[in-house]
């Protein structure tokens, strides 16, 4: 089978935009985000330093992270093209092809609360056309190809962990240098700016998510300590409503929420579909042990500990920028803690801390979080600390529970602030 | 049922690209490119494809509008035409004809526009515009020292060995001029650009070196000089074909470098590693961009550039040549530009006209008559020509205002009545380029929207009611059918055994007596018969000096002004042609509201930052807009670009000033100084 891939000539491009307005005039105006986008390195124009452009909307990659990681199927390889084709009434709206996409390529229409993307054109490549942008492309910068290409040859130009073998193959820059200029004219301040990155994920936007992870991880602290059966009625019925809640809320993330029975359809390939699976079999566990007979305490605690390990595993395409692969807010990382707390092991939540606290000390020195991060952090070991004074005073139990809770939701704070 | 036309896009810009439209019944379903044009092959610019939405925005001013109480009401044709008319036999008769000002600009191009002049010549006269708001100034001193405008064909750049972009940013304003410029890079060819910005056609660029702007001519001179001494200069050219050598070489003899350094703010190891390049390769393609051009010295300064091609021998070879303008297929005009600019060459009806650099100014001057109504059309002064709130102004003080539009801009907000005008694929008509070499036909693809007329219709229509004769009628004013549309075009044609109707429907024809390289066999149309660096007709017409000199701006950097002490610099981008596109959904999805873009240096200086609200202003006015950084703008200079409307935010012609040029009656509305401020 010839394959279809786009080729890109940095060399050539001048970021004139037509491949942007030739995909609006073939799919129709993008009101939200366009398909296809322009990223331009050195943006601020820092003098001394090459400037040059890369058009991208989706390359159809041959191990595409989208299809293979979303919950509810809604993607699939055309076998004609070797597209990737999204199908808006299988989408669920839950966002998580956005974090998987290493070019940025799924847009989120906030009107029809679903997913879209570039098609390949597939019905013009059926025709032996080129794809609209490519058409459109007044300095033959960006291109198209019918033939076959070895797709493990191509290194992707943005730097992705894993190369999913992209379908656009990437002339480089001739001459890295940029022309040369009177670098006289200006200041040591001019030569320097602050680093943007690619926002995915935004607190504000995402505190159900936040929510439900945090009250996910106490829950499963409090069963992993024995809650169970045989407890007061008040914690049980405690226990179930936050359960509710943070499903609930959960669900409030979603673009189409009549869908979410679609969330669990790729439990093979999506650590989403898995989180929603195993969080469903956990409360469903825990409700019975409450309120119907006694279940095996592993019966309860396993599918708890399967959901904590597919919250963190779904967060972890967004966590590859840092090259600390592990946060102390990690959903497990909380909800040892908490099971260490109330199980009253102090001892080993004191190492238990001290590593967590190791990890933050090290990602601090490694990735450097913004100054603003630093007030959280300190509120939030602050906690911790006077948790421990409160420990060693001996003060009513509650008050320390209180306090190391408030601190560890702190720490899922900042877990999701550094991923913004 | 798809339907194939080849029609090209007849905007005020270089590229004049031709493309393909595929129609479905009335609507477009595609535009692509059309690959018979060897200068746009590639297609056309996010401009022309954006055509898809222009042709079928709901913004689109549909039916006549009348102004009632400061709103628009819809009328009909026969009551906006009947007050019209009634209005222009009234002016006529109590003060007249020339207290009605006709003004047209150049919002779309085609030989239907002389159904326009002609009626208001037969109207009687009016007070028209003379000068131009773009090009002239180049365009007369590269008619001063070669005879005429033209150059070689685009796709001969790519044989070049240098090419300097002299103030010119063709990846913005001229995108197909980017695809011979790399062929001839990949070919081992160097590109230098000159231009106070890091624009995106200089990335990829060998050189680029950012002068002060206005001070080009001093650097050009340092540069020849430099040459000359050197010995680099081509003798056996300049014997044969050029006239005034040895005096210009004398007049170098008074620079000095390092005041010319000082001068235009390029450190002299750099002004002698481009005249080391300029002597040393050929050939040379020299691009000279208009922007640099409307200042006060835009004529001179582009004098002394063309000097650099002309002792070097790069004139009238391949890959060699002076890329200014190229009017070979402006093959209808009788005097071409800039000639037919001046006011000695309109005819008796138009004898009275006024500089359209100093448009609002001397709109407001006119006496005996006093102006009364002012009719726009393919044109929007307000925002475009120099110094808007003047032109504001002197609407203002006007009866009454007709303005011919597509949308609501800025000029058809002071209109009395807005008549609908047409756009490009509702009317058939023939079209040149100022840069490509083709003569093309713009097709009619679709039945003008609503109730749209075509301006020859309009002015048919009035022709009728202000009591025209037939005979009058039937020879100047073609009824509203495409045959007789073709007719009236055909009149024009058939002087061309190349040039048909039915030809041109099939895509561009290569300009009748196209010379593809031009000046090749070094014929040249001045009084000398040969390149005249010594012109005595600059000195005659313009009173400038007969050589290339450098002349200091009348603002700039240069003259000590600290209440004023930054260019505004008002480039063009390539999501404009001038005042068109900005307003449609599609290119505001890419820019959305205008900017001040100033260097970090200075906007630290006056603490402003990044994204901040500002004041910037002058004399004329000001305007509150966000800063945007680039850091590598020279310092010293804010950059807002052409365009945008002042309901948008605000357009640079609110802080220009109406002035002319050294030569041409251009407009030297680039001059400007302003000052940046907190708010």
């Amino acid at each position: 089978m010839s394959a279809n891939y786009f080729i890109f000539d940095k060399n050539k491009c001048v970021a004139c935009h037509a491949c942007v307005l030739g995909c609006m005039n073939e799919n129709g105006f993008q009101s939200n985000q366009q398909w296809r986008n322009i990223i331009t390195e050195n943006k601020a124009k820092l003098p001394g330093i090459p400037l040059f452009h890369i058009s991208l909307a989706c390359n159809h990659c041959e191990d595409a992270p989208c299809m293979k990681n979303c919950p509810a199927l809604a993607y699939n390889k055309s076998l004609l093209s070797g597209a990737i084709l999204h199908e808006s009434e299988n989408c669920i709206g839950c966002q998580y092809c956005i974090w998987q996409c290493p070019y940025d390529a799924p847009k989120f229409n906030t009107q029809s609360g679903v997913i879209e993307k570039c098609h390949f054109c597939e019905s013009r490549i059926l025709e032996n056309q080129s794809p609209a942008c490519a058409e459109a492309c007044p300095t033959d910068a960006l291109g198209f190809s019918f033939d076959d290409i070895d797709k493990n040859k191509i290194t992707p130009s943005i730097s992705v962990a894993q190369n999913p073998h992209p379908s656009i193959q990437i002339k480089e820059l001739e001459n890295e240098e940029g022309p040369e200029i009177d670098m006289s004219l200006f200041e040591e301040e001019d030569l320097v700016i602050e680093e943007e990155g690619v926002k995915r994920v935004r607190i504000i936007e995402e505190w159900p998510l936040l929510v439900f992870t945090f009250i996910v991880a106490v829950l499963v602290a409090f069963s992993a300590s024995g809650i169970g059966n045989q407890s007061p009625d008040w914690i049980k019925w405690s226990i179930t409503a936050a359960g509710g809640i943070g499903a609930a809320l959960s669900s409030l993330h979603l673009g189409k929420k009549l869908r979410m029975w679609r969330a669990v359809l790729n439990i093979k390939h999506s650590w989403l579909s898995r989180e929603i699976f195993f969080f469903g079999l956990y409360f469903l566990a825990m409700v019975t042990d409450f309120f119907l007979f006694n279940l095996n305490y592993y019966v309860v605690l396993i599918p708890g500990a399967l959901t904590l390990l597919s919250i963190d595993m779904l967060y972890q395409p967004v966590q590859q920028k840092w090259r600390m692969p592990f946060h102390s807010g990690q959903s497990i990382f909380i909800s040892t803690s908490l099971f260490l707390l109330l199980f009253h092991f102090y001892w080993l939540l004191l190492v238990f801390i001290l590593i967590r606290l190791g990890i933050q000390l090290y990602s601090m020195l490694v990735d450097n979080p913004p100054q603003k991060m630093n007030a959280l952090i300190l509120i939030r070991w602050g906690m911790i600390d006077l948790a421990i004074i409160f420990l060693f005073f001996d003060l009513p139990y509650i008050f320390i529970f209180l306090v190391f809770l408030l601190g560890e939701l702190f720490d899922r704070i900042l877990f999701y602030k550094e991923l913004d | 049922m798809i339907k194939t036309f080849h029609t090209a896009c007849p905007r005020n810009c270089y590229s004049t690209c031709s493309f393909i439209v595929k129609m479905n019944g009335q609507s477009i379903t595609s535009i692509e490119p059309q690959p018979l044009n060897k200068s746009t092959s590639e297609g056309p610019c996010l401009k022309g494809l954006s055509y898809k939405e222009r042709a079928q925005s709901k913004d689109r001013i549909l039916h006549p509008l009348k102004k009632v109480k400061g709103k628009f009401e819809r009328i009909s044709w026969e009551e906006a035409l009947n007050e019209i008319a009634e209005r222009l036999i009234n002016y006529k008769a109590e003060y007249g004809s020339h207290s009605v000002l006709f003004y047209a600009a150049s919002g779309m191009s085609g030989l239907l526009n002389g159904v326009s002049s002609d009626f208001w010549r037969l109207y009687g006269g009016t007070t028209t515009v003379y000068g131009n708001l773009c090009w002239p100034a180049g365009l007369e001193a590269s008619r001063l020292t070669l005879g005429e405008n033209k150059h070689n064909v685009p796709w001969d750049t790519e044989n070049a060995k240098l090419i300097l972009l002299w103030g010119k940013n063709p990846a913005e304003s001229n995108i197909h001029q980017m695809l011979p410029i790399e062929k001839a890079q990949r070919k081992g060819a160097k590109l230098v650009v000159i231009d106070p910005r890091r624009t995106p056609s200089s990335e990829r660029a060998d050189l680029l070196l950012q002068p002060i702007p206005g001070t080009d001519g001093i650097l050009a001179l340092a540069i020849a000089k430099i040459i000359i001494e050197k010995g680099l200069h081509d003798l056996e050219f300049i014997e044969k074909y050029v006239f005034g050598f040895s005096e210009f070489e004398k007049s170098l003899e008074s620079l000095d470098l390092v005041q010319a350094s000082k001068e235009c703010g390029i450190p002299v190891h750099f002004i002698k590693k481009l005249a080391s390049l300029i002597g040393s390769i050929k050939p040379m393609t020299l691009v000279p961009g208009y922007g640099m051009q409307r200042y006060s010295n835009g004529g001179q300064t582009t004098r002394c550039l063309l000097a650099l091609s002309i002792i070097t021998g790069n004139i009238g070879k391949s890959g060699a040549c002076w890329h200014y303008a190229n009017l070979q297929s402006y093959v209808f005009d009788k005097v071409k530009e800039p000639v037919n600019y001046f006011p000695s060459q309109f005819d008796k009806p138009f004898r009275r006209a006024i500089p359209t650099a100093l448009l609002g100014e001397k709109m407001m001057e006119q006496k005996n008559p006093e102006l009364k109504m002012v009719w726009i059309e393919r044109g929007n002064p307000v925002t475009q020509n120099p110094d808007s709130n003047k032109t504001i102004e002197a609407f203002r003080k006007l009866d009454f205002v007709v303005v011919v539009e597509q949308f609501l801009t800025d000029t058809a907000q002071e209109a009395s009545i807005i008549l609908p005008a047409k756009n490009m694929f509702e009317q058939t008509d023939i079209i040149g380029s100022y840069w490509n070499p083709y003569v093309q036909m713009k097709q009619k693809v679709m039945e003008p929207a609503g109730e749209v007329k075509p301006e020859t219709e309009i002015y048919y229509l009035l022709a009728r009611k202000l009591g025209f004769s037939e005979e009058v009628i039937q020879n100047h004013f073609p009824e509203n059918n495409d045959e007789a549309i073709e007719k009236y075009l055909n009149k024009e044609l058939k002087v061309f055994e190349e040039l048909s109707i039915e030809k041109l429907k099939q895509g561009p024809i290569l300009a009748p007596g196209l010379e593809e390289i031009a000046f090749e066999n070094m014929n040249f149309n001045t009084p000398s018969g040969k390149i005249e660096l010594f012109s005595q007709q600059a000195f005659d017409k313009w009173e400038v000096p007969q050589l290339p000199t450098y002349e200091r701006l009348e603002e700039g950097q240069k003259n000590e002004n600290p209440q004023f002490p930054l260019s505004l610099m008002s480039p063009n981008t390539k999501n404009r042609i001038h005042s068109q596109f900005g307003n449609l959904e599609s290119i505001r999805a890419l820019d959305s509201e205008p900017l001040l873009i100033m260097s970090p240096k200075d906007a630290r200086a006056r603490e402003i930052k990044q994204g901040e609200r500002i004041k910037v202003w002058n004399e004329r006015g000001e305007v509150l807009i966000k800063t945007s950084f680039d850091h590598s703008l020279r310092p010293g200079n804010v950059v807002m670009v052409n365009g945008y409307w002042n309901s948008e935010g605000g357009s640079p012609n609110l802080l220009s000033k109406g002035r002319e040029t050294d030569m041409g009656h251009g407009t030297a509305f680039h001059d400007n100084m302003v000052e940046v401020e907190k708010i």
